[in-house]
């Protein structure tokens, strides 16, 4: 291979201290490469160094001709570097590729020379059966510099001492005996000697093409020169993806089947790494079609895309998953990423239990919404996946499982939602509770009274303004719970949420209740007076004939303040009712 | 005459390098023109003038210097890099400037009009540098000077270049072979050894190339699909090359057209070579190699770094600009460049081929008016003409009778679009038909007294139907 140009020689002989310098410079340069990232200021001298140095030889000689030895540079026939250590010689690095010139020229950019070293550098970082520096070389076509690498060396390695094959040729036979032309031929020569010659067609009439038909217009150089540049911009990535669907369409070899699944993996990787959401979706809704028609003709295929389906929730993706939704737009995460998911199926939620981990705070709401939308899907199909899921994953996620699950009430999802009552997570536990409260069902209610007892307040508020007093059991268990020494410790809020649970039953054992605290004296007693203060306004707002009732008692048998208290309340009330 | 190459200014490459493309393209337009045309025709003149005023910007205070170096020009130290529609420019200028051993002219300020034209003059009167030399010096052209080719290729150095461009086919054959036939294909293919390979074949397409267009003619030799692969190898890095693909998409074209029949390593030997028509099944089997083979390569892409293209190119060589033929895929709305580019060069070498199952094989020529005739719906036709533009009208390889009753061997086609019937031709019988190792003459050459072309071609004539072993003269000639 040869990728050389000339230079006529300079008439000055350059001493061979000069080109030993300029070598020591090159070696150490490239050593530095070795050691430094290629933007260090460290390489950038040493390049700049280079480059001066070479450039003023060149300016004077044209070129630098090495000749490459083992492991040495040779320079008009002398050696001017040597270096037998082969793990570092530099002319080994070229020799044992074929090299056998190597030359600089004027004109050399510093940029050039970078390419040079980073070609290197490349190639030294990679096994040698996979590059070669000829070949590296070749590809980077450098303007200024130019090698020699014979084809005897690509040829050894082909034929590995085994004979080329040979062509015989029968000289005597090509160059001797004669060419009897048939009639029709020699009538065709005839013929055309007849005709008048001119200088622009002679011979057209026989041509059996015409010259017309293949000439190509300028307009039809510049279509031509567009449907390059078209291909050029075809993005290998999708193309790979669009062609490996074709391949396992018509792959019929089952032990070639067995590895495709790590080539869908392979596209798969390729466009999520490449940030391509819009082209991943697509190439899952083209396998799931696929899918479809294999599951009729080709079973095995379906099941081959089932498996690759569900093997996308694995681990390998899903910091690659969370890293690119977190770095798109917000308009890409509300479209894209919405089909993705929505095309992707199962894994989705493994995905979505990734991304909600990397919310500090509340998501956005249309992460939210989308979430529900495959949630709901899912809800249904693998109830137990979405527990896992839950328990396992960032609470605002949870939370959204917990939505999801509540509109299927069942055991499981009971004893689920109970699960909760000792989750760390305020949201959760509350999350959980909701979606109790709307279960049909007494032992979800019997559930609830748990929070009650919960650490946290308004946990303890909520479940008292949504508990479900079903039967009996509920209301002693609320009642004991209310009981005036174990109101004392609690908060005026909680007291009430409490009391309007007690009161919302009109059973008579809460009438009986809400008397005993009406009994209670006073004095220099503020946190009973409290406690009745609050029943008051409870029944106030409570809308059955209980409460009036109890209000109307207490008007009339309290003590006076409490009366006070009462009829205020009463009026209050009546007057609401006459307004409407 | 040596004049130093100067640095190229920092400023304005893609300036230089347009004013070298135009210079190219101007001078090829003389070149025609006064093929035609006397020097003080008005067409000539105005390309004159236009040639001119381009070089006039282009001389500072050095001269201006246009140079060829390993077949690439040079100009004011830029490398010139063709496109696809300056490609015939570029090939006329370098085979006339060749023709008469010019590597530079240099175009020294102060140079006029005049002197221009006095130099395109003695350039059309001049067959050899010496004369050209002489005749400008007659002329006294002071501010215009050639440089002679150091190392003009002498018959021997022809000779080794053609015989290395033969080591490297008959090299390729065998590395094909190893993988095609070993028992672990996957271990025997070694794709950096077929880059590099590739690489070689390129260069020798780019020095050598209608020596390489002759070395197509080898067929059958050893395997059929080993052969066939070399060859339209070769003819596709060419292809692309006219187009105006980039050095590493040629090798990437290249490889891609080296494997596109991997997936025959599949089919039995028997239905590749059976002798007589094809059972249906036989056929279903045949056509599976087009996507058993991109499934192979697919498989292993990764950790053999198999091209992308190689993978469309195997997949689609046999489907049509229409979409019709086969692997009828599922959702293909068209076929890649590559697999265009593969898909003609692939038709036009197996109609050429002799096969068991096809003993009458179509003439190079036949095949490319066949394949013409097929149109838009086998064929990309922009692409498929302009492979026929490459090919010539008479291909190298092509059999041909001269008016003066010789029989010739077309071994290099005329790049010239308007000489397209005057190609390069081995005289291989003399006027009485005795086989010959006659000499290489050029058809535009004319006769100094009568101004008439000393040969011109009659007709194709069937190799066959003669006994002509058309690769064995090319082969022949490599021979010590």
């Amino acid at each position: 291979m040869i990728n050389s140009r000339e230079t006529p020689p300079s008439s000055k002989i350059p001493s061979q201290e000069e080109v030993r310098d300029l070598i020591l410079l090159l070696t150490r340069t490239n050593r530095a490469y070795k050691i430094f990232p290629s933007e260090h200021i460290t390489i950038k001298q040493f390049v700049f160094d280079f480059h001066q140095r070479l450039t003023f030889f060149l300016e004077k000689q044209n070129s630098l001709d090495l000749v490459i030895g083992e492991n040495y540079f040779e320079f008009m026939g002398e050696k001017v570097f040597e270096d037998e250590d082969v793990a570092h010689s530099l002319p080994f690095f070229f020799f044992r590729d074929g090299m056998q010139r190597l030359s600089f020229h004027r004109g050399l950019t510093e940029s050039e020379l970078y390419h040079f070293f980073e070609t290197i550098k490349e190639v030294a970082s990679r096994p040698p059966e996979e590059v070669d520096i000829v070949s590296a070389f070749w590809e980077k076509n450098f303007e200024n510099i130019s090698f020699y690498a014979p084809d005897e060396f690509i040829i050894e390695k082909i034929t590995s001492g085994r004979p080329l094959p040979e062509y015989e040729v029968n000289r005597e036979e090509l160059f001797s005996g004669k060419i009897e032309l048939t009639e029709e031929d020699k009538k065709a020569i005839e013929e055309w000697s007849l005709k008048p010659e001119t200088i622009e067609d002679s011979g057209k009439d026989m041509a059996t093409l015409a010259e017309e038909e293949i000439e190509i217009k300028e307009e039809e150089w510049k279509i031509v020169e567009s449907i390059i540049h078209s291909y050029r911009e075809l993005p290998q990535d999708e193309e790979f993806a669009r062609l490996m669907l074709e391949v396992l369409y018509l792959e019929d070899r089952l032990d070639q089947l067995a590895s495709f699944k790590n080539s869908l993996h392979q596209v798969y990787k390729e466009l999520l790494k490449a940030g391509k959401i819009g082209a991943v979706t697509s190439f899952l809704r083209d396998l799931i079609s696929l899918k479809k028609i294999f599951s009729s003709t080709e079973p095995y295929k379906a099941e081959l895309i089932e498996a690759f389906l569900a093997e996308l929730g694995e681990n390998d993706y899903l910091a690659l998953i969370s890293e690119l939704y977190l770095s798109s737009s917000e308009a890409i995460k509300k479209q894209a990423w919405v089909d993705y998911f929505q095309v992707l199926g199962q894994p989705a939620l493994i995905y979505l239990a990734i991304i909600y981990e990397c919310y500090q705070l509340e998501p956005p709401s249309f992460l939210d919404e989308m979430a529900m939308v495959i949630l709901d899907k899912w809800a249904d199909h693998k109830p137990e996946e979405l527990m896992k899921i839950a328990r396992e994953s960032s609470p605002y996620l949870s939370r959204l499982i917990i939505r999801a699950l509540a509109r299927r009430s069942s055991p499981q999802v009971i004893s689920f939602l109970s699960s909760f009552i000792r989750s760390g997570q305020p949201l959760l536990r509350r999350e959980a509770l909701e979606a109790l409260s709307l279960l049909e069902s007494a032992t979800a209610h019997k559930i609830m009274l748990g929070y009650l007892y919960d650490q946290n307040e308004e946990i303890r508020i909520a479940a008292a303004r949504i508990l479900k007093i079903s039967d009996e059991t509920v209301l002693d268990h609320l009642l004991k719970l209310a009981a005036i020494s174990r109101l004392k410790p609690k908060s005026d809020r909680e007291i009430e949420a409490l009391f309007e649970a007690l009161a919302r039953t009109g059973h008579p054992k809460v009438k009986e209740y809400f008397q005993e605290i009406f009994r209670l004296s006073w004095f220099f007693r503020p946190k009973i007076k409290k406690i009745a203060q609050l029943a008051i306004e409870v029944l106030k707002k409570t809308p059955n004939p209980q409460a009036r009732e109890l209000l109307q008692e207490a008007q009339k048998k309290g003590c006076g303040r409490l009366r006070k208290y009462c009829q205020a309340s009463l009026k209050e009330v009546n007057s609401k009712e006459i307004s409407g | 005459m040596d004049h130093p190459i100067s640095m190229p200014p920092a400023e304005g490459i893609r300036e230089i390098h347009q004013a070298g493309v135009e210079i190219i393209v101007r001078l090829n337009s003389l070149f025609k023109l006064g093929r035609l045309y006397s020097v003080n025709n008005v067409l000539f003149k105005e390309q004159l003038a236009l040639l001119y005023q381009k070089i006039k910007e282009n001389i500072h205070q050095e001269p201006a210097t246009l140079k060829i170096r390993e077949g690439t020009f040079f100009f004011r130290n830029i490398r010139l890099r063709f496109v696809f529609a300056s490609y015939p420019a570029f090939k006329t200028v370098l085979q006339e400037l060749s023709k008469r051993e010019v590597a530079a002219i240099h175009f020294y300020p102060g140079l006029v009009l005049e002197e221009l034209k006095d130099f395109i003059a003695c350039f059309f009167q001049s067959a050899s540098f010496e004369s050209l030399l002489n005749n400008l010096t007659s002329a006294q052209i002071e501010h215009l000077q050639i440089e002679k080719t150091v190392e003009a290729a002498t018959p021997l150095e022809k000779k080794e270049r053609d015989r290395a461009a033969a080591k490297i086919y008959f090299s390729s054959l065998l590395h094909l072979k190893d993988a095609f036939e070993s028992e672990d294909p996957q271990l025997a293919f070694k794709l950096n050894t077929t880059r590099r390979l590739m690489q070689a074949l390129f260069s020798h397409v780019v020095e050598n190339e209608a020596f390489v267009f002759g070395l197509t003619n080898i067929k059958n030799y050893d395997e059929y699909t080993l052969n066939h692969s070399v060859n339209v190898c070769l003819l596709s890095i060419a292809l692309g090359r006219r187009l105006g693909l980039d050095r590493n998409e040629l090798i990437e074209l290249a490889i891609s057209a080296f494997f596109h029949d991997f997936g025959k390593i599949e089919t039995p030997k028997e239905i590749l070579d059976k002798p007589s028509k094809l059972e249906p099944h036989e056929r279903a089997i045949i056509e599976k190699h087009p996507h058993h083979g991109a499934g192979t390569l697919a498989a292993w892409r990764e950790i053999k770094g198999i091209p992308l293209r190689a993978i469309h190119v195997a997949m689609e060589h046999h489907i049509k600009e229409d979409l019709s033929g086969y692997p009828q895929t599922f959702k293909k709305k068209s076929t890649h460049l590559f697999s265009k580019i593969v898909k003609i060069v692939d038709y036009f070498d197996a109609i050429t081929t002799k096969r068991i199952y096809r003993p009458r094989v179509f003439t190079r020529e036949e095949a490319l008016s066949l394949m013409l005739e097929q149109g838009s719906q086998e064929f990309h036709p922009l692409l498929l003409r302009v492979f026929i533009q490459m090919m010539g009208i008479y291909p190298v390889g092509s059999v041909v009778a001269l008016n003066t009753g010789e029989v010739g061997l077309v071994v290099e086609a005329n790049p010239d679009p308007f000489l397209k019937l005057r190609p390069k031709v081995k005289i291989i019988a003399d006027k009485e038909g005795h086989r010959i190792d006659g000499p290489v003459v050029d058809l535009t050459e004319k006769d100094p007294v009568t101004q008439r072309y000393i040969r011109t071609i009659v007709k194709g004539l069937d190799p066959q139907k003669y006994n002509i072993k058309v690769a064995d003269y090319f082969i022949a000639s490599t021979l010590p």
